[in-house]
């Protein structure tokens, strides 16, 4: 009696139930349904940022927009003060000065910081492309101030304040992979 | 005679009505006084106060060049807002200045303001100990844009550039040793701006192939996630109306008429 009295508890807990399991069920699918449109949009709106941020800009540049929108509005009229060249003839010199300077510390350099598993050639041509990936730069002030830390680089490097770990993260960045450029393996990463 | 007479016949009256009333005011200024004062709010020195104005336009007289502006903050903390180029020979005057002799150099800091053309502003904090008086030298500058260092006239300027330098990226002409002092070598970014992003622009983690550390550009799990940080309170209601220099007093610079 008890027995059968349970079971027909049970059945008439499941016949109340059944409306819920109905409004839940729908609601599992609202959610995928919204999951999978955000996935959609979150792609292409990566894909559009991913291309858009191919180039790197140089991190004085990033500023906040109101910022920059100011700096590009007052330019026109704007006298500054110079850094320490006052034209880019000068600004060119100290670039060649301190890049003669930085090839004359590179066997050193080399040296010091166990960077032997390559040729100092090899070595020679990365310090060298550490100063030519700014070469479509223009504003004065922006080149003499790199100047002046890469004078600070030299100084950090020759007393060793530098670790070797940092060097190499600095100037190859080996462990972080190339962005892909073509569109299969775009796809195949997931971006398209 | 007669004056005498009336004087012994006035004075005990006067003399009594003198003590009443001495007695009366006496308790009055007691009562009136008591609850005025307020140990926990910092009075203002009114004598002081004239002092430094004067010494704040004494100043602006003599380096008419450089001082723009000179204002109290706070009711009693002068200010001199100065134009960049003039910060070598505004300290050296503080310092060197027998009627000034701001010898103490507390502090020097950086503040941001993207939405302004010269968005960083650096300020100066002297102490006089022969005066015990203090003077805060305000000072502005772009992303590029140099600063003379200060460290010829102070020489605890060092680190407190070098700080400055590491938290906003403000660039010191003829510093000895510009180098980052309180985040890591090979940082990237300068943590204090207001556009410098909540996680940074890079992560570190150890890579077992490479075999040490190694920095990754960072990548939120969440990418359109957004934190509101904001509490939902208003924090100052009652300055929801103030404009954001009504704290400062602008100094006239013309002596007051006597």
């Amino acid at each position: 009696m008890s027995a059968s009295g349970v079971v027909q508890r049970q059945l008439k807990d499941d016949w109340d139930n059944r409306e819920y399991e109905q409004i839940i069920s729908d609601n599992i699918k609202n959610i995928a349904n919204f999951l999978s449109s955000f996935e959609l949009s979150c792609r292409s709106k990566l894909a559009v940022f991913g291309s858009s941020s191919n180039q790197r800009r140089h991190p004085f540049l990033n500023m906040s927009s109101t910022a920059k929108i100011a700096k590009t509005t007052a330019n026109a009229v704007r006298t500054v003060a110079p850094v320490k060249s006052t034209n880019h003839k000068d600004a060119r010199l100290a670039v060649l000065q301190v890049y003669k300077e930085f090839q004359r510390l590179t066997p050193k350099f080399w040296w010091d910081f166990g960077l032997q598993d390559m040729p100092l050639g090899v070595f020679r041509a990365v310090i060298k492309k550490q100063f030519t990936k700014n070469a479509q730069l223009t504003d004065v002030r922006v080149i003499d101030r790199l100047v002046g830390e890469t004078h600070q680089h030299m100084y950090s490097i020759r007393y060793a304040f530098y670790n070797p770990d940092h060097v190499r993260n600095y100037l190859f960045a080996e462990n972080i992979e190339a962005k892909p450029k073509d569109f299969l393996s775009k796809f195949l990463n997931g971006k398209e | 005679m007669l004056g005498s007479v009336a004087r012994t016949a006035l004075l005990p009256r006067t003399a009594v009505r003198v003590a009443a009333f001495s007695t009366t005011q006496n308790c009055l200024a007691e009562k009136a006084e008591e609850p005025k004062k307020k140990p926990t709010i910092w009075k203002i020195d009114d004598k002081k106060r004239e002092r430094l104005a004067n010494f704040g336009r004494y100043a602006a007289e003599c380096l008419p060049k450089f001082v723009q502006q000179v204002q109290f903050a706070a009711g009693d903390e002068l200010e001199l807002l100065i134009h960049p180029s003039g910060v070598l020979p505004v300290l050296s005057f503080l310092k060197g200045n027998h009627s000034a002799q701001f010898t103490n150099l507390t502090f020097i800091c950086g503040v941001d303001v993207p939405t302004r053309k010269n968005r960083f502003e650096v300020v100066y904090s002297l102490y006089s100990v022969r005066f015990n008086a203090r003077i805060r030298i305000r000072t502005y500058t772009d992303e590029i844009a140099p600063l003379e260092s200060a460290t010829p006239v102070f020489h605890g300027a060092n680190w407190y550039e070098r700080e400055v330098y590491d938290m906003y990226g403000v660039w010191f002409n003829n510093h000895p040793d510009l180098r980052r002092i309180l985040t890591d070598y090979g940082f990237e970014g300068h943590p204090f701006r207001k556009d410098f992003p909540l996680t940074g622009y890079t992560e570190v983690r150890y890579d077992p192939e490479l075999k040490r550390v190694v920095y990754e550009p960072s990548e939120l799990a969440q990418e359109f996630r957004k934190f509101d940080l904001d509490t939902p309170w208003e924090s100052f209601p009652a300055f929801r109306n103030k404009s954001i220099t009504s704290g400062y007093e602008t100094i006239d610079l013309k002596a007051p008429e006597k």
